[in-house]
């Protein structure tokens, strides 16, 4: 079971993802953040695997939230959610996220993209 | 002298010049015509047309036969104080039909030895106003008779009527060009706009979009599980092996906490009204942006100044919701106003994005600034509607405040700003619709527009 972090500041985009995640089965327990600040919170609070934030949000955007999560928790797999294209291009060569996706997407393909991409770290870890 | 009758038979009659002149359609032809008339009058050696100039207050010479340049620039100069003049200021047809019989009247164009005898001014009157002189000289003495100076003259004012009317045509066309370049202006302007703000729009579509999908996949589960749910319950109740109703209960808790039926009963109403509000925002933004976008309708119409900004801010949410906060207070006695909206609609998308630009060059400049405040307001006041627009943002330096509505001006870096929008903004609310436009700013402390459009006008 995966600790998974959601961020958008969007509440109706968090439930819903939240709903799906929580439908397709028990492999994920999520949190849910609506702002980057309410997502270092719960980030030193609770031991997450999984981060999933949006690119633009008030205050933080989720470039400087996942950069700050890649230098505090490097452990933390890192999703960017996007609904610019042009983002995507760029963002690869600081090593900003693991995964750059852009909206809108198929959050059950996504989920099992990400259980695939969950056991893969783990082989590569018991590897290591 | 020579016979006139002669020359009017010539020419058949007077319709037949009214008709050569009909077919005129530009200045150069009206000219030649004129003096291909005059000359087949009477074969006139010199003739001049000298044009009122009202902004120099002088008889501009817009055409001649038979002087040389240094005679033209001569008789140009002096053409107020010689008989073009005072025909002219007179509005009064001069003829003399023997100079040396009138030793008065010296006029000395053509000192080399030319003597003139016949001197004709004819002034071109059109609608009481005096447009200009028509001079004819020969070195003939006595050349027309009074039927032919009817003539002339009828001709000189029939030309100087189809001059002026060449003239008129020509200045509206020029109108019509400038408008039209106006208009060209204001579709780049709006389309620049509307490019600028379609990454922004379909951002905005992307997050309802986004959980409208996750919605209905859930929804798909979460019926995919009830269907288990019911076909499991069926499956026990048809069992004959179980009887007894307290196992019948403990095998339907069992079947509702494999399937987690509750997490979907309880989950699907709020998935159904997220999605209906999800669609519905979708809807508002297509519906506003087609409001936005259309370009076809050129016509005036009823509108609501409180709805055109509400749209404005519903358009442009993506661009400014991380950094401002906006604040509106619409005056709900707002009349409807005659107005063309998509106009209306560039002028207050130009100036909150003015703002929004504002408050994100003034939060680069100062940490401590968050967010920044757009507040619209609208009022009636009078027999005017009145809008205000003010910001919290970086504020106009002052010594650009003057040149903020010209065209082409802007302080953005090149390829970020046309420097088209305020100048457009000015056009349609002074021009368009008889308002005013004004701004109030200061460096570091915001900006302030105010826009006034009148009710009736």
């Amino acid at each position: 079971m995966y600790n998974l972090l959601i961020v958008d500041d969007e509440e109706f985009l968090l439930v819903g993802m939240k709903r799906i995640f929580q439908s397709a089965g028990s492999d994920f327990n999520i949190f849910t953040a609506d702002s980057g600040l309410a997502a270092l919170e719960i980030l030193d609070k609770e031991n997450i695997d999984l981060i999933i934030s949006d690119m633009y949000m008030p205050e933080m955007s989720g470039y400087e939230l996942l950069n700050r999560v890649k230098n505090n928790y490097p452990n933390i797999v890192r999703i960017l959610l996007s609904g610019y294209i042009e983002d995507s291009v760029d963002l690869p060569k600081n090593n900003i996220a693991h995964m750059y996706l852009s909206k809108p997407l198929r959050t059950k393909a996504l989920i099992n993209e990400i259980k695939e991409f969950m056991a893969n770290q783990e082989h590569i870890l018991e590897e290591v | 002298m020579i016979s006139t009758v002669e020359n009017i038979d010539y020419l058949k009659s007077i319709e037949a010049i009214a008709l050569r002149l009909a077919s005129v359609e530009d200045l150069r032809s009206l000219i030649d015509t004129v003096s291909k008339i005059i000359f087949e009058i009477a074969p006139v050696e010199y003739m001049a047309l000298y044009i009122y100039d009202s902004a120099n207050n002088r008889l501009k010479l817009v055409s001649s036969k038979g002087m040389n340049f240094n005679e033209r620039k001569k008789a140009e100069i002096t053409a107020m104080q010689r008989h073009p003049g005072t025909a002219w200021a007179e509005k009064r047809l001069i003829y003399i039909p023997d100079e040396d019989e009138e030793s008065s009247t010296f006029d000395d164009l053509f000192p080399n030895g030319i003597s003139i005898k016949t001197r004709l001014y004819i002034p071109i009157i059109r609608n009481e106003e005096c447009l200009g002189t028509f001079a004819i000289s020969s070195t003939k003495s006595h050349l027309f008779d009074d039927q032919s100076i009817s003539l002339l003259s009828f001709l000189t004012n029939i030309a100087g009527v189809i001059y002026k009317n060449i003239i008129d045509r020509r200045e509206l066309d020029r109108i019509n060009h400038r408008m039209k370049i106006a208009n060209r202006n204001f579709l780049a302007q709006k389309l620049h706009s509307i490019g600028q703000l379609a990454a922004g729009i379909a951002h905005e579509l992307n997050s309802p979009l986004q959980y409208m999908g996750d919605n209905l996949a859930f929804l798909n589960s979460a019926y995919e599980m009830m269907t288990t749910f019911v076909d499991s319950i069926k499956q026990v109740l048809e069992s004959e092996d179980v009887q007894d109703k307290n196992e019948i209960m403990a095998l339907i808790n069992r079947i509702s906490m494999e399937t987690d039926i509750h997490f979907f009963l309880s989950e699907i109403p709020p998935a159904i009204c997220q999605s209906i509000e999800g669609l519905d925002r979708v809807s508002r933004i297509v519906k506003t942006m087609k409001d936005f976008a259309q370009s076809g309708v050129k016509e005036k119409s009823f509108k609501n100044i409180n709805k055109s900004i509400e749209d404005t801010l519903l358009i442009t949410h993506n661009e400014w919701k991380n950094w401002a906060i906006v604040t509106t207070d619409l005056s709900v006695e707002l009349p409807l106003i005659y107005c063309q909206a998509d106009e209306i609609n560039q002028v207050l998308l130009q100036i909150i994005m003015n703002s929004v630009h504002a408050i994100q060059d003034r939060a680069q400049q100062d940490k401590d600034y968050k967010k920044g405040n757009i507040i619209i307001t609208t009022k009636l006041s009078g027999e005017s509607i009145v809008i205000a627009i003010e910001d919290d943002g970086i504020g106009i330096e002052e010594h650009n405040i003057q040149r903020i509505f010209d065209p082409f001006f802007t302080t953005k870096e090149a390829g970020k700003g046309t420097g088209q929008g305020l100048a457009i903004a000015h056009d349609v609310v002074v021009n368009k619709h008889n308002g005013s436009i004004k701004v109030n700013s200061s460096r570091f402390a915001g900006t302030g527009f105010t826009i006034v459009l009148p009710l009736n006008y």
